[in-house]
Formats: C-alpha cells, structure tokens, sequence
C-alpha cells in the first residue's frame, strides 16, 4: 500500500496539466486528469502489485478510484459519496453501453441498478445525498486481479 | 409477464381468499385507524396514475396550496418515498389541476430563479424550485420550497450537461417517464441537499456539479449556474415542517398474500411517539450510522451499505444461486419460490432477523399490483462479481410491517433519529 513517489511525481505534473479529454473508463492517464478537471478534485495515485490506483476526491466529497493496468489502461473504476460523479466523463467510450444498459432496464425511478453488457459490468446505488457503485470492462482486466477486491 | 398459468394463479388466489375486494388478486387494507386521527394519509400501492401499470408502488394524494394558504387542489399519484427527501410535482400535473406556483427568485439576482437537477439511476429531474403550502389531512407544511418537475416545457433554461452527465441522460421529469405525477419525499433526513449545497460557494473551484444540485437560471440567457442554497431554502422533507407530528413517519402496509394483491391500502402515519397511533411500541430500531446505511448480514456476507426504501420496487439483493429471469434480467425467477433470512444491524447494535420470500416474476398475475416477494438482481451473476455492499429492503419488505422513519436529528418516540424501526 505504500505511495510510490514516482507515481506522486507524476499526479503532481498532472495537476499543472490541461490535457484534452480523454475517456476514462478504458482510456489512458491523460484521462485521469480530464477526470480530476471536471469533477473538481484532488489526485492521489498509489502504486499496487498489479495495477495501479488512481483516488479523485472530488470538492463536494465523492471519493472515485480508478484502477489502472500496468500499460497504462482504466480497467475499472468505482465512486462512493454525497454527489453523482460525472458518469459521461467517468466511463469514457464505455458511456453509451450504459446508457443502452439503462434503456434495456425496467422503466422509472431506480434505486439500484446493474447492467452487463458485453464488454462493461456496473453496479450502482443511486439515493439522493449518497452515490455508490463499481464498473469495469472485463475483457482489460488483468489476469490475477479479481474484480471483486476492487473497492 | 401473462403466463399460461394466469388462471390457475387466480384460482389459487380464489380458493385462499387473498382478502376482501373483487377481481384479480383482491385487496388488502390495514386495520383502520381511530377515526379521529388526522395524522396519516391513505397509501395505495396500485397502477398508479395513467395507467401506469406500476408493480409495488405505493401512492399518496396531497394538497397544494399557495404559500399563503390559498387556492388549493389536490395533487395525487405521488410516489410515498421513504428514499427521498421533498416534494416533487410534474408541472403539467400542477396546471392541469390548476394551480400556478411562482418560481423561487434567485435572493442574489432577482431577474434568476432557483433550478434543481437530481440524478437518478433511470435519469434525472429537472425544474424549478417555488414555494407551496403543503396540506396532507390534519397536518399542514406552511410555504416550503417543493420542486416543480419541467414537463411541460413552462420553464425556459435547459438542464445543464453537468447534471445530465452525472446520469444516463435520460429525462424522468415526466409522467409517463417517472411512472408518477411526482414524489412525496419523507426519508431521514428534513433537507434535500444539505450542507454541502448551502457552502459550496467557499470550495475549491465553487459550486459546480460535483458538490451542488441547485443552480441559478436566466430564461433570457438559457443559462444556469451552480448556486449556493441555504438549506431552509432547499426543497424539504415536509414532514419537518409540520407544526405537529414533525419527527418521523410510519408507513403501514397490509399483509398480502405470496400470490399477490391486486391492490393493497396503508397509511402514512405522521409522527412518532406523539399520537395514540404512532408509538414506537416493540419495534426493533435501528439507527443510521451513515445517511441512509444500515449493515445486513445475508448468505455470510456482511452488506454495510444496506437501506430501507419504499421507493424501490422489490427487494433487491446479490444471490448467484437464484435463477434471473430470462426476460427480465434485472428480476429473479426461480424454478419455485425460495425461502430466504438475513439479519439487520443498527449503528446502535439493535439486531433485527429478516425472513423474505422471492417467488419468480415470470408466476405473478398480471392482474395484480402489489407483491411481496419480488426480488432483483444486485449484482451480475455472470463473470466476475463486483464488490457488493448492499442491500435494498425496497416495497416487498413493507408489507405486514409497520416501518418507522426517524428523522435525522429529532427526537423521535424517545430515541434520535436517524433511524428506521419496524
């Protein structure tokens, strides 16, 4: 769990970064940083034994972690917190596979919602003043990482 | 959802007698209240409004009035909503009724009105914030904020894309969208945003979408900022308001049979603790650590991000072993119906054991309306399982209980809210 300072050094240069919008969900580091600009949040990147974190604390206290491979590639990400992060931005190419999830879900309001399309898996609560889920493309997961430790 | 076995279904029904009523499943009521009492409203869990054709969700009928009192008219077909907080009126519903609320000025640019965005899982809502004197039977919420649902395109400035974004960029801000004229928010809490709404203007980069729901809108312009929002000035939990009865609600559903009901009529009851109807009683409490939080322990696992919530429409949980239905993936259908337990668990140590039953969607009549063995999928069964917290006591679970909602902050029949108790 330890901070890598590479990673830190590179989370800091991003900062003063404005890097064109990238997706995230699949997309690279740069997208990391179109994240962090949109949603108004702090960066923090730890370095783990098989991928890499990336923690986005948003202003109004939305916690987002995204999980990138060792190539550089978001293969998950999850949010938790009082405010809907900006899922267009946040799921990157994979939006319209939730929006077509969403259509293919039963009518109305939902509270809890999961969609497993082909190449994306979401699973999210949505109550006004608390936000929580997970989604990941499963076929970018890396072997050895079980999805399901991902918090 | 029509099966073949649709008429065996109601003959079954027929034979058990699933209460008293006519056709399809029959209706269940609770047992009435003293007819004096002017704390509650009925609750029918119906098709709802339109024909909606809504499975398992519970309606309520309000009275919408001027903030000084005048004009009123019945607004009914809201959704009683024990996950949500305020009140929330399509306005095609409100003008059709024949009431025309004013838009809230913005108090810091009197040529801007106050918008609200709520993302939601389906979609957002969207529309302006006004002020309403609010009356349900005895009980009256003099001029609070209500949000008015833009339906009807009387409310010029488009939703801003920071809000749309957060969700699948579908509107629910319709009658035939939410399945409802609107929603009667009496969760745990008195305010819809709170803190974060009313002090955004201090955080790093303001207030944007990320820590705000409200924005400032100019009909000229078309354009909305995020704008900070006092939380008296937010749309509000009622409930609150009320002179009297203001610390929590009871929804009350009948027992319905495993078949099914084709109506089933409760109560919301105001208050707790302050009516002869509404004492807390033996009912186990369970008080809310994080808003709205409670842990469940179900099949070995612990699900600390568990919830109570008349507003969801079956229980909604992760067990693999359960068959999905095949056309509706989002339900479970099992070959017969299972017997399942799980154990609650309060901030406060109250444990509270749960026994549910799911029975396939596939076997419902579709002559009925309320269910209390609906359940949905939490998680995918297939391929890797995600990390799940959760659990969602939606609708099923508040049949044949009484569910306490103890309002964040208040002193509710003796214990602090926030808390659910049944």
């Amino acid at each position: 769990m330890a901070i890598n300072p590479r990673h830190l050094g590179a989370a800091l240069s991003m900062l003063l970064w404005q890097a064109p919008v990238f997706a995230a969900l699949g997309g690279d580091a740069h997208s990391l940083d179109a994240d962090r600009t949109v949603m108004s949040g702090q960066l923090r990147s730890t370095s783990m034994q098989q991928y890499d974190l990336h923690e986005i604390t948003t202003s109004g206290g939305t916690v987002i972690h995204e999980y990138m491979t060792r190539q550089g590639t978001v293969f998950a990400v999850t949010w938790r917190g009082p405010f809907a992060p900006n899922l267009q931005q946040l799921f990157g190419s994979y939006y319209q596979q939730f929006q077509k999830g969403v259509a293919g879900s039963a009518p109305g309001m939902h509270r809890v919602m999961t969609i497993a399309q082909p190449d994306f898996v979401m699973h999210a609560v949505g109550l006004m003043r608390s936000y929580h889920g997970s989604a990941y493309v499963p076929s970018l997961v890396p072997t050895g990482v079980s999805v399901g430790t991902l918090q | 959802m029509r099966l073949p076995g649709l008429s065996a279904l109601l003959g079954i029904c027929m034979l058990t007698a699933c209460g008293g009523g006519g056709g399809g499943g029959g209706s269940s009521t609770t047992t009435p209240n003293p007819a004096a009492a002017t704390n509650l409203t009925a609750v029918t869990v119906g098709p709802g409004p339109s024909n909606q054709n809504n499975i398992n969700m519970p309606f309520a009928s309000i009275t919408v009035c001027q903030p000084d009192g005048s004009n009123c008219v019945t607004i009914d077909g809201l959704i009683v909503d024990t996950g949500s907080y305020g009140i929330r009126v399509m306005a095609s519903v409100l003008a059709t009724a024949g009431l025309t609320l004013q838009n809230t000025t913005d108090p810091n640019n009197s040529s801007n009105t106050i918008a609200e965005c709520i993302p939601l899982l389906g979609g957002y809502t969207w529309g302006p914030l006004a002020s309403a004197t609010i009356k349900i039977n005895g009980e009256t919420a003099t001029n609070i904020p209500i949000n008015v649902l833009n339906d009807n395109g009387s409310y010029t400035p488009p939703v801003p894309t920071a809000c749309t974004q957060a969700t699948s960029n579908t509107s629910l801000s319709s009658v035939s969208a939410l399945h409802a004229n609107g929603l009667l928010g009496v969760g745990l809490v008195p305010y819809d945003c709170g803190q974060s709404c009313a002090q955004c203007a201090a955080a790093s980069g303001g207030c944007t979408a990320s820590n705000d729901i409200y924005y400032s809108c100019n009909a000229s312009s078309g354009v909305c900022n995020p704008v900070e929002v006092a939380e008296t000035a937010q749309a509000r939990n009622p409930v609150t308001a009320f002179a009297v009865d203001n610390n929590g609600v009871i929804l009350e559903l009948p027992s319905i049979p495993s078949t099914g009901s084709m109506v089933a009529t409760g109560s919301l009851i105001f208050g707790i603790g302050t009516q002869s109807n509404n004492s807390l009683g033996s009912a186990a409490v369970l008080t809310v650590n994080e808003i709205p939080f409670i842990s469940t322990t179900f099949n070995g696992q612990v699900l600390n991000m568990s919830f109570i919530d008349s507003g969801s429409n079956a229980l909604y949980f992760n067990d693999s072993s359960i068959a999905t239905c095949s056309q509706a993936a989002d339900f479970y259908c099992p070959a017969s119906p299972v017997s399942l337990q799980a154990s609650n668990q309060g901030a406060n140590g109250t444990i509270s054991a749960v026994s549910f039953q799911v029975d396939s969607l596939d076997s419902f009549s579709n002559k009925n309306f309320a269910f209390n063995d609906l359940a949905g999928t939490a998680v995918t069964s297939s391929g890797t399982n995600m990390v799940n917290n959760d659990f969602d006591f939606g609708l099923p679970f508040f049949f044949g209980r009484n569910v306490f909602i103890g309002i964040d902050g208040a002193n509710a029949g003796g214990i602090t809210g926030p808390y659910y108790a049944y």
